[in-house]
């Protein structure tokens, strides 16, 4: 049986961990709404921020110390920070894989590098122009030496990763398996993010459970 | 001049490589940029080459030269004021 251990939601408004606010920048109170509400963040500005502004405001609200972040593009500090809170400094991620996904793959950092052609290109905007960039980072952070894969689809399809997954934890040798989607586009982003592990658990991991938490948060 | 230089390429080096969290008091002139300095890497070195033809003009020919250039601040800046 394999089960989801612990799933992550991050958008512009917020970021939860199992369906716990761990960050929120949204006006209305979270408390109304009967959700926890641990980290509120305070926002002095009335302008909407952009992406970039917005993940970095995710990262020190988590108080994360990890100055390479700043220098990744938009995608890899969304997945950045999914892996940050499923993994929470247990130290935990010596076996495991990681299988992510999503829409428009690297496109926000292409459009960056390509308008950069004009003058002498960046090789820090290059390194990003591949969707599994972001994989490399999660793996460096966590020491993670499992087998690796960034899937594209149309849209968020549940099956496509549970067979990835299931492939990575059964022929790959892993005891779990970070995994999700992580799209970045047009100055938006939406992460949802889940460790899935081999045993008992209360929420197998199966196409209707996926596709009923990738929809909430 | 010297001085000017250094604090000068000091703002550019921590803009252009987005050390962010990096205090520019925290730089001295003959700390190294790579390794326990800065701890810049290899993408970094690439950067530097990009903007010292970008700000500067000045084009590195020869790569070997890299490793003495990009020792510290005060060998850039050194650099510099010899090759513009």
């Amino acid at each position: 049986m394999i089960t989801i251990q612990s799933y992550c939601h991050i958008w512009p408004e917020g970021l939860a961990k199992n369906n716990l606010r761990l960050v929120d920048f949204s006006s209305h109170s979270a408390e109304s709404s009967g959700e926890v509400r641990l980290n509120a963040v305070e926002t002095s500005s009335n302008t909407k921020p952009s992406s970039h502004e917005r993940l970095v405001q995710f990262y020190r609200a988590l108080n994360i110390n990890y100055p390479k972040f700043h220098k990744m593009d938009n995608l890899s500090k969304l997945g950045f920070l999914g892996a940050e809170v499923l993994f929470d400094g247990s130290g935990q991620t010596d076996s495991t894989s990681v299988v992510l996904s999503n829409l428009s793959s690297s496109l926000e950092s292409d459009r960056i590098f390509q308008e950069s052609l004009n003058d002498i290109p960046s090789p820090a905007q290059f390194v990003y122009t591949l969707p599994n960039i972001v994989v490399g980072e999660i793996c460096i952070r966590h020491k993670i030496k499992g087998e690796n894969s960034f899937l594209l689809t149309s849209q968020f399809d549940s099956q496509a990763l549970i067979d990835a997954i299931l492939q990575s934890l059964i022929f790959g040798g892993v005891d779990q398996c970070l995994s999700g989607w992580i799209e970045c586009i047009n100055d938006d982003f939406y992460g949802f993010l889940f460790l899935a592990k081999s045993g008992e658990g209360e929420l197998e991991l199966t196409k209707s459970v996926l596709d009923t938490l990738y929809m909430r948060k | 001049m010297m001085e000017e230089l250094i604090e000068k390429l000091k703002g550019q080096i921590i803009e252009q490589l987005n050390l962010v969290d990096v205090n520019p008091e925290e730089v001295g002139p003959e700390d190294p940029l790579f390794g326990d300095g800065l701890g810049l890497d290899s993408i970094d070195a690439l950067e530097l080459i990009v903007m010292l033809e970008k700000i500067y003009g000045i084009k590195i020919e020869n790569p070997e030269e890299g490793k003495t250039i990009f020792m510290s601040l005060k060998s850039l800046a050194t650099y510099i004021t010899e090759n513009k």
